[in-house]
């Protein structure tokens, strides 16, 4: 069963910002993030009631394709 | 790890495997999909993969071990491994809060956090003993934070106007 879809020229189409960069796909559960920088990993996940640190380790993938975070940044006051 | 009465304790460790192999998009979300109750996560790259999940185990070599059971149903060519890294639930929190971008600091708030004005803060940036600029932008140069944050520990300020120096006669 497939619940993401890598569609044709997807890197191309590169996301406006970083909340256009995550989508939610066919259903409420799978994810796709694709970078700006084509070199970049394509990050995925599907997630159920039963996964344990998913959104950890989602976000740590995501951080290593570039995503910044957290958004948005502190400014350097204190 | 064992308890004090020697029965062992099985923690939770995060295990990321890296193969050297391409992967179809739908295949790994169909390998997320089925190692979702391990809470798995993962990406890949034209020539690589990555698939990051829950392991237990009583240490991260047992946790290792655990991953490496749990991914031997997908048929992972193991010889193609070329990374794995094992770490406690705890230091994949600390790996998640930790910012993906330098804490930078301006002139602004260098004068806020040394008190003085924009000026002076300019002049004390100006000085050997302050740090070097961490990037000069057009806007202006921006400086890490911690390197600031030290030289203001350290800075010795001096009341008043400082004293001209004279020029030798």
């Amino acid at each position: 069963m497939s619940h993401v879809k890598t569609s044709p020229g997807a890197r191309g189409a590169a996301p406006k910002g970083p909340g256009k960069a995550l989508d939610r796909v066919f259903d409420t559960h799978s994810y796709q993030f694709v970078p700006p920088d084509p070199n970049a990993p394509i990050v995925v996940a599907h997630k159920t009631p039963s996964s344990r640190y998913w959104e950890q380790r989602f976000v740590t993938l995501l951080k290593r394709s570039g995503f910044i975070w957290p958004w948005p940044p502190r400014k350097g006051k204190r | 790890m064992a308890t004090e009465e020697g029965e062992e304790v099985v923690e939770e460790f995060n295990v990321e495997v890296t193969v050297a192999a391409q992967i179809d998009a739908d295949a790994l979300v169909d390998l997320t999909d089925a190692l979702s109750s391990a809470g798995s996560a993962a990406s890949f790259t034209d020539d690589t993969y990555t698939i990051a999940l829950t392991a237990e185990g009583a240490d991260v070599f047992d946790a290792q071990m655990h991953a490496r059971r749990l991914l031997g149903d997908f048929e992972i060519p193991e010889e193609r491994i070329v990374r794995m890294t094992t770490m406690t639930i705890d230091e994949l929190e600390r790996e998640v809060t930790r910012p993906t971008y330098p804490e930078v600091v301006g002139i602004a708030e260098i004068a806020e956090r040394l008190g003085v004005s924009k000026q002076r803060a300019s002049q004390v940036a100006r000085t050997a003993a302050f740090p070097k600029p961490y990037a000069e932008l057009a806007s202006g140069p921006v400086w890490f934070l911690p390197n600031v944050k030290r030289f203001i520990e350290e800075w010795e300020r001096k009341p008043g106007r400082p004293r001209k120096e004279r020029a030798p006669a």
